[in-house]
């Protein structure tokens, strides 16, 4: 009896043993893959710690902004030596600021042989933590009737940066370009120049390592790195100080002064340039006289550059100032790393409005001419304008008709309030998209309000006299910046 | 001179004993004169049975010790008359042998120097088995019983002259007793009546045994009044005895010393315990200490009474101590008896796969040359940097000072608890002395070795076929979690997946063996320190261990101890801080993990790029989305093994195993959504790796469970899953020569000009300042050649506010960026910063160029160029000024003590670690596959 059990008591248990396997292999399954399939596409809950971090609004430091200085030539007062430069007179400079008060001193050395150094304006950081900085503006302007050097020039004065491009100038034949580089700061500046020219990229030596003791100013003849360039465009980079840089270009031909003028910094590379107060005057006259050989460079251009490695494909749109008119419209491809001057046809005399397009980011700069009633002829370099958010002011130094020049890039119209020591001086509506001028006078110190973004520049045209200078925005180095830990 | 004889029988609920005592007292051949009964609190009937025996007085004492209710009896009896007074003196369970009275009279009687005679006690069951015949002390005084538990042959019937005799059934000259005040009060039971034969001997009598005089005894005196004393409160009062003794004994000059010895030797004795494997004594040895020294159980008395009642010196007594020979043969037998007790229930050991003879020796040759192909490069640096590794400190002395609660030397630095890590660090510079940072290469070049044997290890414990212990090993020393952790630099992961194969080996022993529990505690306190995001796994797993084997809470129960200790600092701190979770953070420098998926996981990928799979076939011009799929594919050998195992018998072992990857795998998920390691202004997850090696260990225990059941089968698939799994370790294990490798050799945290500078100036700082790629700068200071490993820690790396020096330091940097007023000369110099180092990381951004620029125009700052770690300048005008000393860890009184602590805590583990009991351990450890875990889901029967 029991021996029959047994068996039957085991088959009993190793069925139950059985099954309970199977139980426990698929219920692991299961639980396998819905542990997978929970990992995988359940949403689950994060613990997340927001990181430690804190804005710091930087102390104001005081501001600076350094004029071109004077007019340069190459040689002593006598015209000989020409390894020397030496400088002719000195400019007129005027400078105000919304706050505080500013004041003018003199850069400490110079190559200059004269020893006329170029002015240093410095406004010392508002006392209280104002709500807006104050804003420092300063230009010069200087008529030049010695020698081989006449014409009227004007120049803004800078802050300093650790990369410009000056866009302008010429080295061929009766064409003298300088180099100025300013280092307002306490340390010392190591300049790097590249040069371009329509034929690309020129190397030079000596052209890097430039060293700009602190409070110092250098020049050098840009013939020196690169003779013979009908389109130079330079591009200056320091280390350590920033620097201040500007071309100064004269011209003679043959024997004949025409004009002089100096180049400020342009636009950092962009898709979008706007030339504001693109002065064409004696354009009946300047025709008949680029038709004479060495007179060709009395034309109007625009020059480009692209600094990057694909062409670009620009639109030049000409459009008059305060007018009605829809403006000029050029395409032009512009090859990588070569300078291309775009002449412009003839435009009938007035002011004028240049906006560049392009697909790839360029730098882009102004030439324009004018003839005087004696055949006086002088020439005005015009930098593509940064543009300026909400608040700008000008300082306008002494010269010729003085004309304010307001471009609206924004698709917003702007009611632009100027203001003057404190003063309502007038009121302009600049609609979307397009420029208005309008005369101001010299000496005075212009606050700008009422819009989101303008381009800005001053022209100033006499008989035989143009100049122009672009208005720079306060560098923005300064805001707040978050650091974490 | 007739002699007079008091029977003192004192009796505490002893109803069980009473009546054969009561019969035993009443059938004497020489009666008793008078018979004083004393009930001592009795709480049954013993009072009833004593007044029913007639005696001449009954006296009700309160529940008190067995000497004070003679005193009690004593007091009431008329005053002697005559010097031939004797008391003898019963216990409820001394019930005397017709003619035990008679006998001892005898032996008195004719020898009047004889002040007190014993009897010889029998056990109370077994009648022919003598329980005590004579005391006497050994020459450091402790007391011994002279016969003890032997068959009553007549062969100690020549004794007479001892030193002391047992208390049940002494007879006792009455003026005696008078004059040397009774028994002890300070010495309530154990020691009591030796003590008082002591006290007689030196007051010029005799104390002797009488062979003839038989007395039945069911144990000591401190059974008195109890049904059981536990061996611990036994053990306790004996030395609490010794001690009392002790300091009664001893010369008045000695005293001092004695009893300033009576901690210290507290102290070495309880190591001595722990080493014995008796952690239930410890206690006892530090509480009769105290109690001895200040406990006021009236030592003065006792000496006063000694020093009354002394008439020869203690040279007369000298031949009747027990001499040392004898004593050490003695413990020496004793011993051997309880060993042969303790091995007899486990001795069949069952035959387990040998190291050498099993392969496992070759097994971690063949992966060490691996290890060395693979790794092999790191030789020849001096550490390892890269993921959350640097350079360690330079000397052992520094590496130690950098543990506990003190200065961290990280970023601005801050007071405040080490990290467990920084611990474990110590630990293994300490193992390279001389260069305490090659001790991290080392661990890198040896680690597959190491993950071998500690899996070879493991896996013959839980698997009987001799091969499969060579296939774990290899499996775990090319798992895809260790190599993906050494890939990316986590240095913790890899000492956690180094570790968890002995964890889980001592963890199982730790139910039957008290050096594998002390082991266990050890291991689990290391890995907790290297991987805190396992504790909560690990300490589900200590629970249901617990759960499972109830009968050994005791050994288990105190596993997480020493991890504890390491811990509690950081845990104060953190819950104060209000973050508890931040505790889990990974140790180390903190550092960036990529995004992973749940499916990612599962594929037990910690970090990016399919354990190398998809460089490897772009690399092969093949769409890297098949990488997945591969891994899948290679993978599934020992994923399907684990299901498997689920299946076939045995399959009731491998449930703990799924639960233990189930366990992995949630922690490798969970800890991807807790970000608490704050890294340049984001916030990063727990790196997966060591969730998916405990994930790793469940599926692999689970492939041995089943291959172990598979017979025949186990081979071809045990084989494929080798194989399989080799292959996917391919491209990691090849991650130094593909240069996918995060880690690399070489130490420097800073470039060289800093650290050449630091050598004189060990407190420079240097601000390392990183641009990030949506705007903004982090900013982290390092002192001298940079923070070094040991330096690091997740209270810096898991802060969510700003300490003020932060705040300082945010400002500074702020304002160096920019072009701004600021005179961050006062802040350079009380921060003590030499240099700004701007990392070459995000050159990109905005504030890249921004800070470039704004330092190269700072006066204050001298360019020094570029370097291998980013552009560099110096701060000309830095007062060289000796730094003031940091909080060392312990500069402070609770850095101190925590020190202190940590250190008893381990201390007390290590001790209990020792494997003393060498015959013992083996067979536990062999017995294992009978009483271990195959024991524990006992195997199904083959159907």
């Amino acid at each position: 009896m029991q021996a029959d059990e047994q068996p039957q008591k085991n088959r009993t248990r190793g069925a139950i043993i059985v099954s309970a396997r199977i139980v426990a292999g698929t219920v692991g399954t299961f639980v396998a893959a819905l542990a997978i399939a929970a990992a995988a596409w359940l949403p689950l809950p994060s613990h997340t710690v927001t990181p430690p971090s804190t804005t710091v609004t930087p102390v104001p430091a005081a501001q600076q902004r350094v004029c071109a200085g004077p007019l340069l030539r190459l040689g002593n007062d006598s015209g000989q030596d020409a390894t020397i430069v030496s400088s002719v007179g000195r400019p007129a400079v005027r400078y105000g600021q919304t706050a505080g008060k500013a004041a003018s001193s003199v850069l400490s050395t110079t190559d200059n042989a004269t020893g006329v150094a170029p002015e240093v304006l410095t406004l010392p950081p508002a006392a209280q933590q104002a709500t807006k900085p104050p804003l420092l503006t300063g230009s010069q302007s200087q008529t030049a009737s010695t020698g081989d050097l006449v014409g009227f020039a004007t120049a803004e004065c800078s802050e300093g940066t650790s990369d410009t491009w000056l866009v302008g100038g010429a080295t061929d034949t009766g064409r003298t370009t300088l180099v100025t580089l300013s280092n307002p700061s306490s340390v010392s500046a190591t300049v790097s120049l590249s040069l371009y020219g329509p034929s690309g990229t020129i190397s030079a030596a000596g052209s890097s390592g430039i060293v700009v003791t602190p409070g110092g100013q250098r020049v050098f003849s840009l013939a020196g790195f690169a003779p013979g360039v009908s389109s130079p465009v330079v591009r200056v980079q320091s280390r350590g100080g920033q620097v201040v840089a500007n071309l100064q270009q004269s011209t003679v031909r043959t024997l004949e002064p025409g004009g002089v003028d100096i180049v400020g910094a342009a636009n950092k590379p962009s898709l979008t340039n706007v030339i504001p107060g693109l002065v064409v005057s004696s354009s009946a006259a300047l025709s008949a006289r680029e038709a004479e050989p060495g007179y060709q460079d009395l034309r109007s251009v625009i020059r480009l550059l692209v600094p990057g490695t694909k062409q670009a494909h620009t639109e030049i749109s000409v459009i008059p100032e305060s007018g009605t008119g829809s403006g000029t419209t050029v395409s032009v491809v512009v090859e990588a790393g070569v300078v291309t001057d775009v002449p412009l046809d003839s435009f009938p005399d007035g002011n004028y409005s240049v906006v560049i397009a392009s697909d790839q980011p360029v730098v882009a700069g102004a030439r324009v001419s004018t003839v005087g009633t004696t055949g006086q002829t002088d020439f005005a370099w015009l930098a593509a304008a940064t543009p300026i958010d909400k608040q700008a002011i000008v300082t306008v130094a002494p010269g010729p008709s003085p004309v304010l020049h307001l471009d609206n890039p924004t698709r917003k119209p702007a009611t632009v309030t100027l203001t003057s020591g404190g003063v309502l001086a007038g009121t302009v509506a600049v609609p979307a998209g397009r420029s208005v001028s309008l005369p101001v006078s010299g000496s005075a110190t212009y606050t700008l309000g009422g819009f989101d973004r303008l381009a800005v520049s001053m022209s100033y045209l006499g008989d035989g006299q143009l100049s122009a200078f672009s208005v720079s925005p306060s560098a923005p180095a300064s805001g707040r910046i978050t650091i974490y830990r | 001179m007739q002699a007079r004889v008091t029977a003192i029988l004192v009796a505490r609920s002893g109803v069980a004993y009473l009546e054969r005592t009561l019969s035993g007292l009443a059938r004497q051949t020489r009666q008793p004169d008078s018979v004083i009964a004393v009930d001592a609190g009795s709480t049954d009937n013993s009072s009833d049975l004593l007044a029913a025996s007639g005696p001449l007085q009954l006296v009700s004492a309160p529940a008190v010790n067995f000497g004070a209710a003679v005193a009690r009896a004593v007091q009431v009896i008329a005053p002697p008359a005559t010097d031939g007074e004797w008391l003898w003196l019963l216990a409820h369970d001394n019930a005397p042998a017709p003619t035990a009275l008679e006998q001892l009279l005898a032996a008195v009687e004719i020898a009047p120097s004889v002040a007190i005679a014993g009897p010889k006690l029998m056990r109370w069951e077994q009648p022919d088995v003598i329980a005590e015949f004579g005391e006497t002390i050994t020459q450091f005084g402790a007391s011994i019983a002279l016969v003890e538990g032997e068959l009553d042959q007549a062969q100690h019937d020549v004794q007479d002259d001892v030193l002391g005799v047992a208390a049940g059934g002494m007879l006792v000259r009455r003026s005696l007793w008078t004059a040397l005040g009774g028994f002890d009060p300070g010495l309530p039971s154990i020691d009591a009546a030796l003590d008082f034969s002591i006290r007689a001997r030196l007051a010029g009598y005799r104390v002797v045994v009488v062979p003839g005089a038989k007395v039945a005894s069911v144990g000591g005196p401190e059974l008195f009044g109890r049904r059981s004393v536990p061996d611990r409160r036994r053990v306790r009062i004996a030395r609490s005895a010794q001690l009392h003794r002790r300091l009664v004994y001893s010369p008045g000059g000695a005293l001092p010393f004695h009893w300033l010895s009576l901690l210290p030797l507290a102290v070495l004795r309880a190591a001595g315990q722990l080493v014995a494997k008796r952690p239930g004594a410890v206690g006892g040895e530090f509480t009769t200490a105290l109690s001895a020294a200040f406990g006021g159980s009236g030592i003065g008395q006792a000496r006063r009474n000694l020093r009354a009642n002394r008439q020869v010196g203690w040279a007369s007594i000298a031949p009747l101590r027990m001499p040392p020979a004898e004593a050490r043969e003695r413990r020496r037998q004793f011993r051997e008896q309880a060993n042969s007790a303790s091995t007899g229930a486990a001795s069949a050991p069952a035959a387990a796969a040998g190291f050498v003879t099993h392969g496992g020796l070759w097994t971690v040759l063949v992966v060490a040359v691996i290890g060395v192909i693979a790794w092999g490069q790191l030789l020849g640096a001096t550490s390892v940097a890269g993921g959350t590794m640097t350079s360690l400190s330079a000397t052992v002395g520094e590496l130690w000072s950098h543990v506990g609660y003190g200065w961290r030397e990280v970023g601005v630095g801050f007071v405040g608890a080490s990290d467990p890590f920084a611990y474990l660090l110590a630990v293994l510079g300490s193992i390279t002395f001389w260069a305490p940072s090659f001790s991290i290469v080392l661990l890198y070049v040896l680690a597959m070795p190491l993950a071998a044997l500690g899996a070879w290890f493991a896996a013959r414990h839980v698997t009987t076929r001799p091969m499969l212990p060579v296939l774990a090993a290899i499996l775990w020393a090319v798992a895809p979690p260790l190599l993906g952790s050494m890939s990316a630099g986590h240095l913790g992961a890899v000492i956690a997946h180094l570790l968890l194969p002995w964890l889980v080996l001592a963890g199982l022993s730790a139910s039957r063996s008290w050096a594998a529990a002390a082991g266990a505690a050890l291991l689990f306190a290391a890995t907790a320190a290297s991987a805190p995001v396992l504790v909560p796994a690990l300490l589900l797993c200590w629970l249901a261990w617990m759960v499972s084997r109830p009968k050994s809470i005791h050994r288990l129960i105190a596993i997480p101890f020493p991890a504890l200790a390491l811990f509690a600092p950081l845990v104060v701190q953190q819950v104060l801080r209000g973050d508890p979770l931040a505790l889990l953070a990974e140790p180390g420098v903190p550092t960036a993990a990529g995004q992973t998926s749940g499916l990612r996981l599962a594929l037990a990928e910690a970090g990016t790029g399919m354990h190398g799979w998809t460089s490897v076939l772009n690399n092969l011009s093949l769409p890297g989305t098949g990488s997945a799929v591969l891994v899948a594919v290679l993978l599934a050998p020992v994923g399907v093994l684990a299901i498997l195992a689920l299946f076939v018998p045995g399959s009731r072992r491998a449930i703990p195993s799924m639960v233990i990857a189930l366990l992995g795998f949630a922690t490798a998920v969970i800890g991807t959504h807790i970000q608490v390691t704050v890294l340049d202004g984001s916030s990063t997850p727990i790196w997966a790796g060591t969730g998916l090696s405990l994930f790793w260990l469940g599926l692999l225990g689970s492939a041995m469970v089943g291959l172990d059941a598979l017979g025949r089968a186990s081979v071809p698939l045990g084989l494929l899953a080798g194989v399989t799994s080799i292959l996917l370790a391919l491209p990691l294990l090849g991650t130094m020569y593909l240069g996918t490798a995060i880690v690399q050799g070489g130490g420097r945290i800073l470039p060289a000009v800093v650290t050449a500078q630091a050598e004189g100036h060990p407190n420079i700082g240097t601000l390392v300042l990183t641009a990030q790629p949506r705007g903004g700068l982090s900013a982290t200071l390092e002192r001298g050649t940079g923070t070094t490993l040991d330096d690091q820690s997740t209270l810096a790396s898991t802060a969510t506010t700003l300490s003020a020096d932060d705040r300082t330091l945010a400002r500074m940097t702020g304002n160096l960026a920019s072009h701004s007023g600021y005179d961050a000369a006062s802040d350079l110099s009380r921060l003590s910063i030499g240099f700004v180092l701007l990392s070459p990381a995000n050159t990109g951004a905005a504030a890249y160029a921004r800070t470039s620029e704004a330092l190269d125009s700072n006066a204050l700052f001298t360019p020094v160029g570029a370097t291998d770690n980013g552009l560099l300048w110096r701060y000309q005008n830095l007062p060289k000024t000796d730094a003031a000393a940091p909080v060392g860890n312990t500069g402070t009184p609770l850095g101190t003590a925590i020190l202190l602590g940590q250190a008893i805590v381990f201390g007390l583990t290590l001790l209990l670690g020792i494997p003393t009991a060498r015959r013992r351990r083996r067979t536990a450890v062999s017995g294992s596959v009978l009483d271990g875990p195959a024991g524990t889901f006992d195997e199904d029967d083959h159907d």
